[in-house]
């Protein structure tokens, strides 16, 4: 796995108002390092492949950095769902509200989307999950900002292909 | 609804380990048009563990493989549930 790799980190606000309330640009250093945090999924993918893949803030369609601050890679969004919901009723509403937001269909135009919400209430028990050979994981709580949490959910979806040929 | 959709594996970092679960990805038109939306497959143990042998021995493939589904299971917003159910390579 090698090249760069952009991704777009999605800030959550569900109907109740449930959100971080870390503000975006502070989850675009947590993830991308943008303003000196120097320990990243972005560098520590970086140092694990030997500088061959590069994680990089995903552009917005329109090709411009932020929408509110600046904050690159990352954008917020309020679902109408609540986070009270099962986990695939709260994250089918985030990718149509992220569809819909910016006129997108998933995953294009990056190559990994990751969601942010505030807690797990329902189904609960994990920091994070991710889908094999997929663009999209799903962080609850603050474990968007555990290296060894973004690194897991980052591993798990270039696995297969990092271990073996996919058919076809 | 479509019976032939491409499968998911997710795979969960849980505070007690690691857990893979199955979804299966809704064709845009049974989920108002949008893309990319997915509902967790509702099995039993038993064919848990089948998915689970398939995946290691890469029978089963995510994103790759197909859920061939009969006339004879249900869908909510939050899982499908199937009596019979059939996986294939594609």
């Amino acid at each position: 796995m090698t090249g760069i790799k952009t991704i777009l980190v999605v800030k959550v606000k569900d109907s109740d108002g449930r959100a971080r309330s870390e503000s975006l640009a502070q989850i675009s250093d947590d993830v991308f390092g943008s303003f000196g945090n120097s320990m990243t999924l972005k560098s520590q993918m970086s140092a694990c492949s030997f500088d061959q893949l590069d994680i990089i803030p995903g552009l917005l369609p329109d090709g411009s950095d932020t929408r509110s601050e600046d904050s690159p890679g990352v954008i917020d969004i309020t679902i109408s769902e609540s986070l009270l919901n099962d986990r695939s009723i709260v994250r089918n509403a985030v990718t149509t509200a992220v569809e819909d937001l910016l006129n997108i269909t998933l995953p294009e135009p990056y190559q990994h989307v990751m969601y942010v919400v505030e807690g797990c209430y329902e189904d609960c028990g994990w920091a994070a999950y991710a889908y094999l050979n997929s663009w999209l994981s799903v962080y609850q709580g603050d474990y968007y900002k555990c290296v060894g949490v973004q690194m897991h959910g980052e591993f798990k979806r270039y696995m297969p292909i990092m271990l073996y040929e996919v058919p076809g | 609804m479509h019976t032939n959709a491409p499968l998911f594996v997710r795979s969960d970092l849980r505070f007690d380990g690691e857990n893979d679960g199955f979804e299966r990805i809704l064709d845009p038109s049974d989920a108002n048009g949008v893309e990319g939306t997915s509902v967790p497959i509702e099995i039993t143990d038993e064919q848990r563990e089948v998915m689970k042998k398939q995946l290691a021995k890469r029978e089963l493939v995510s994103n790759v493989s197909t859920l061939k589904m009969n006339t004879d299971f249900e869908v909510s917003d939050v899982g499908v549930e199937s009596t019979s159910q059939e996986i294939k390579k594609t």
